[in-house]
């Protein structure tokens, strides 16, 4: 049923893949789709007194990062790495390639009493497509 | 607001005691010594370097000039036009002497700063490089010195407020006051929206245009300033005995000039030295560590040039500038005395070139610090952090344009003493390791010694 699958994943934050990479890649063994996975970089301040590259190879090294965490869950997907908004950059990405499906982490939040975070709240309520919100 | 003032002023006398000066002119001289006083012999080596470019250690070299460029953007800045002002406001033509004595030792408090910064930095999760007190505190030393880092982080956050934020406020707003009739508050309104729109917002562009353009003000800076000393050459020899009898005999009220003691002199002139070149207070290095280099002792000479360009090249225009035009017991301190001594000599230009000059230096100061202290406070708190503290940033800018001189000031350098005390307990327990690369560098020819081998005998 589900042919592109994307999910976001958080390369400093263990509880964004924890569960829901596990998921994601289960999903698309069952529906035999696609594997996509998305993690955003913090917009870095390229300020003046730093070297006129700093942060360019960021993408790149999160990118691998990524990569091995997809690698050690025993899962294949094509990984990007953006810098920018968060949930901007997965909405974007979710819709370039066309994905019917986004699995996105939404655990136990510390701050506050909040069931879902603001990031996973944004996708869910922009999203083109549909989403599976895995909890712990 | 008086009660508050008269604190800080109080605080200020305690922490800036001799206990203070001791330990940075001290810190500074044990390491020139340690070092065989190499910070001094090898300039002319470190501006060989420097003018034959560097290499990245990644991709692309950089320039001759870009090296030159970057050197002089960093290190000039609102400390060496209005710094040198109210040291000599408030201690008399002598304290510049007493910043140059500063300068001496704190080439090898910098040289050290950058050698460690770059010997101990970590790379973060992003691939960055990251580096600095806390970083060669924890990574450095044993862990019963690891108190130091926090201690550091903690002071290093609040400081920027000081150095890095409310005086530079404070300089632009009083300068386009006295320059153009502005009111502070408008200034501080400007440099908030304008500082939001970088660090908040994400319109770097303004930022990068600024950047680009400091190297441009340094040149004109310090072109204006040669001209003001070649109008008045004549008295040149004898303005800088008057600095050097002057630091060791109280200065007389005279004009509007309130009279000084030796004592003051020292206390400012080693003060305001360590504002503008920032030696000892942990900060450039945390930009050193981000630098493309070949590697510590590299990074370390061109960081001990800063230092030398910075006060005993810099300052010391600005500062006979000061005293050769007379302007120096006008009664008028910071940028608008420095601001006086050139329209002095260069009447109708003067004031605006140094208005508009202080004006893209403390701008750029402003972003660039709000880095240092965001690391800190990243340090202590994790990144979520970060969006608050840049917010609370934005806000001291107005705070600090409308806030009185003097006081925003004593409590930048009241900040910087608590700043530089962790550092500099680091630095003095890392000697070993900084004498230790520094001499296998000299002996192999310019060769860095290997990390590995660098890691036995560090300080405990």
């Amino acid at each position: 049923m589900y042919k592109k699958i994307l999910i976001p994943i958080d390369y400093a934050d263990e509880a964004s893949w924890k569960n829901a990479l596990p998921a994601a890649i289960d999903e698309a063994e069952r529906h035999g789709a696609e594997l996509h996975a998305i993690t955003v970089v913090p917009e870095i301040l390229r300020l003046p007194n730093l070297p006129e590259n700093y942060g360019s190879g960021a993408c790149d090294h999160v990118k691998k990062t990524v990569e091995g965490i997809v690698a050690d869950n025993g899962g294949t997907a094509t990984v990007v790495a953006r810098e920018g908004s968060i949930y901007r950059e997965i909405l974007k990405e979710a819709h370039a390639i066309g994905a019917d499906l986004i699995v996105i982490a939404s655990p136990k939040a510390e701050f506050m009493n909040e069931l879902m975070g603001p990031n996973v709240a944004r996708v869910v309520r922009n999203a083109h497509c549909s989403i599976l919100v895995v909890r712990d | 607001m008086e009660a508050l003032s008269n604190i800080v002023s109080e605080i200020n006398g305690v922490v800036w005691g001799p206990l203070m000066l001791a330990l940075i002119l001290g810190t500074g001289l044990f390491l020139q010594s340690r070092l065989g006083f190499m910070p001094v012999r090898k300039i002319g080596y470190g501006f060989k370097k420097l003018w034959a470019g560097r290499q990245g250690s990644g991709e692309g070299e950089i320039s001759p000039f870009n090296a030159l460029m970057t050197s002089l953007a960093a290190t000039i800045g609102t400390g060496n036009i209005a710094g040198v002002a109210t040291a000599i406001f408030l201690g008399g033509p002598g304290a510049l002497f007493w910043m140059w004595c500063t300068a001496l030792v704190g080439m090898a408090t910098k040289y050290a700063e950058a050698v460690c910064a770059v010997r101990y930095r970590e790379v973060d999760e992003l691939g960055n490089h990251v580096g600095g007190p806390m970083y060669y505190i924890k990574n450095g030393l044993a862990k019963k010195w690891h108190w130091l880092a926090p201690a550091f982080a903690i002071f290093g956050a609040i400081a920027g407020f000081g150095i890095g934020n409310t005086v530079q406020a404070n300089s632009v707003a009083s300068v386009v006051k006295d320059t153009f009739g502005v009111d502070t508050m408008v200034s501080g309104v400007i440099m908030l929206a304008l500082t939001a729109a970088v660090i908040l917002g994400g319109i770097q562009r303004i930022g990068a245009v600024a950047g680009k353009l400091v190297p441009f003000m340094a040149i004109a800076y310090i072109g204006c300033g040669i001209i003001v000393l070649g109008l008045n050459i004549g008295e040149i020899p004898g303005a800088i005995a008057f600095i050097v009898k002057d630091a060791f005999t109280p200065t007389a009220a005279t004009g509007g000039f309130a009279g000084a003691s030796v004592w003051m002199a020292i206390r400012f002139g080693v003060a305001r030295g360590v504002f503008s070149n920032e030696a000892g207070l942990g900060s450039a290095p945390i930009a050193h560590a981000a630098a493309e280099t070949k590697g510590p002792v590299s990074q370390g000479v061109v960081a001990m040039l800063g230092t030398f360009i910075d006060t005993l090249i810099v300052c010391s225009i600005t500062g006979i500038a000061i005293v050769v035009t007379g302007a120096w017991s006008s009664g008028a301190t910071g940028a608008a005395l420095t601001s006086a001594a050139f329209e002095a000599a260069l009447p109708g230009v003067g004031k605006y070139m140094v208005s508009i000059v202080l004006a893209i230096f403390a701008f750029t100061t402003i972003l660039g610090w709000s880095f240092y202290s965001e690391k800190c406070v990243g340090y202590l708190f994790g990144v979520k952090a970060i969006m608050p503290f840049r917010i609370l940033w934005v806000l001291a800018v107005p705070l600090g344009a409308s806030l009185d001189l003097g006081f925003v000031w004593l409590l930048a350098d009241t900040l910087n003493a608590m700043m530089a005390i962790p550092n500099l307990i680091a630095l003095l327990l890392l000697s070993p390791v900084i004498v230790k690369l520094t001499k296998y560098y000299f002996a192999n020819d310019g060769e860095e010694m290997p990390a590995d081998a660098a890691a036995e005998g560090s300080g405990d």
